[in-house]
């Protein structure tokens, strides 16, 4: 994220128009900045486009609003709003083009592996070990890497200094999680009788993600 | 401290905010004081501030886990969630208050509305402390970390200090934080009060501690020693392998044995590697 654009043609008062005009002008700038944007875009940048000390939640709350009716929606993740399709319509997605591509290739195990990382993060290969009752293969930990799901953290105080692993802002992203606390909580999970958490963040994950868990291994 | 301010129990909000007021005119006192070491003690107060936000957020990372994540970081890592707090506070309390020097220890908010909040406004500082929080988290009721971090810096601010001191988050709990009004504001005023209780003996403390290291430096023969006791005066924690930039590695450990030995610093994790030491 660059820290200063300026951008001289841009005028961000409007002060030319009604204030009625100049709202749903600043709306509007704040859809085009979303819909260019393929990852959660934070508040300060959605406020370089409008008015100095014009409201950007407000704008954003009208302009999800005006979307009531499409098939796409403002969501807020990681700390920024996104514009992105109504799970809906994911089907009709699916049927009209190859979405493969952007599929994330993750097993069930990947994923209780993914899912043991956010609730325990910071958290080292031994740790995630101690968790499944067997080792959890680099390779595994590769994969979710390679996928900017999971970053290095800080190193884990013990001999040899193992890294110890985070989950990022994409992971954030790809679950159509806010911020971490909006992780299910394990206890309500247990209370509802949802003893195999492993399945319930698969299912859930397929869901938000549109995977389809293809292969089990495990 | 006056022992009136210290032993006294007050119930209504009148009488609360007397006290709160005389316990920040003597923080404020103690804090401007020219032997305490000051970005040591905001540094200090930050770990204890991003501890009490990690409690808020409901995760399990105590005081001592917050230093690990911090101190064992290299560049390139990512901080974990309790990492991330921390390293907020503690960035809040060593920049300038200034929307730019807050921006990244606040990146929920615009530079805009940090402008806003560290403006001229209505009221006193506990008033205002409360506006904070509650405009804040009217907004995001998840934000603790941003309206605490903001509140203290109102206090700072209202109080003409140059920087950030991390005093009411340990003293606010959830349930507080959900308070509006005048029991929000009887919350801040206790919180103020509880804040200056802890913060002024350790003020004292640091600024013994700090001068027993500077009573040890001329003994101490390794070169690099007084950019270490430097280093040492201006943060909670260090590990050893930061003063290898300007002495060996064995150097750096040996010169760490020997200020515990001295009584100048303690070791803090009570582990035999991946030591930290702090005065």
């Amino acid at each position: 994220m660059a820290r200063d654009r300026t951008e001289p043609d841009l005028d961000r008062e409007l002060a030319d128009l009604p204030p009625e005009l100049r709202w749903h002008e600043w709306m509007r700038r704040i859809e085009a900045v979303l819909f260019a944007s393929a990852s959660p875009v934070p508040r300060e940048d959605l406020a370089r486009v409008v008015g100095q000390g014009a409201s950007v939640d407000l704008l954003v709350a009208d302009l999800a609003e005006d979307l009531g009716g499409r098939s796409f929606e403002v969501t807020r993740v990681a700390g920024g709003w996104m514009l992105r399709t109504r799970p809906a319509y994911a089907p009709a997605i699916r049927a009209a083009a190859d979405v493969g591509g952007q599929d994330l290739d993750l097993n069930e195990f990947d994923i209780a592996v993914l899912a043991a990382i956010a609730y325990h993060q910071p958290v080292t290969r031994d740790g995630l070990k101690e968790i499944f009752g067997k080792e959890i293969s680099r390779d595994l930990i590769g994969r979710l890497n390679a996928q900017g799901l999971i970053a290095t953290g800080p190193r884990s105080p013990r001999r040899g200094a193992p890294y110890t692993f985070v989950t990022t802002e994409r992971f954030l992203v790809v679950f159509g999680l806010e911020s971490l606390r909006d992780l299910p909580d394990r206890e309500q999970m247990e209370d509802a009788g949802l003893t195999s958490p492993v399945k319930n963040r698969n299912r859930e994950a397929g869901r938000i993600a549109g995977h389809t868990p293809d292969e089990v291994c495990n | 401290m006056p022992s009136w301010v210290i032993s006294a129990r007050a119930e209504t909000l009148e009488d609360v905010a007397f006290l709160s007021g005389a316990a920040l005119a003597v923080l404020h006192l103690v804090v401007s004081r020219g032997e305490v070491p000051q970005p040591l003690l905001r540094d200090r107060l930050s770990l204890r501030a991003a501890e009490a936000c990690v409690v808020l957020a409901g995760r399990p990372e105590r005081a001592a886990d917050l230093r690990d994540e911090v101190y064992l970081m290299r560049p390139g890592d990512l901080p974990g969630p309790a990492g991330a707090i921390c390293q907020r506070w503690r960035h809040a309390a060593a920049r300038p208050m200034t929307p730019e020097g807050l921006h990244r220890a606040l990146p929920d908010l615009t530079r805009a509305q940090i402008a806003v909040w560290l403006g001229p406004g209505q009221g006193g500082p506990v008033d205002r402390m409360a506006q904070v929080l509650e405009a804040v988290l009217a907004e995001d009721p998840r934000a603790e970390a941003t309206a605490l971090i903001l509140a203290d810096a109102t206090l700072a601010r209202v109080m003409g200090w140059n920087r950030l001191l991390p005093l009411f988050a340990a003293h606010l709990t959830a349930r507080d934080l959900r308070k509006s009004g005048d029991d929000l504001r009887r919350a801040c005023h206790r919180a103020v009060l509880a804040s200056c209780r802890e913060a002024v003996p350790l003020a004292h403390d640091l600024a013994r501690r700090a001068a027993k290291l500077q009573s040890v430096a001329p003994k101490l023969r390794a070169k690099g020693a007084g950019k270490a006791v430097e280093i040492f005066l201006s943060r909670d924690a260090v590990a050893p392998s930061e003063f290898t930039a300007f002495m060996s590695d064995r150097a750096a450990r040996r010169l760490c044995d020997r200020l515990v030995t001295l009584g100048a610093v303690r070791e803090l994790t009570g582990r035999d590697t991946f030591r930290l030491y702090g005065v």
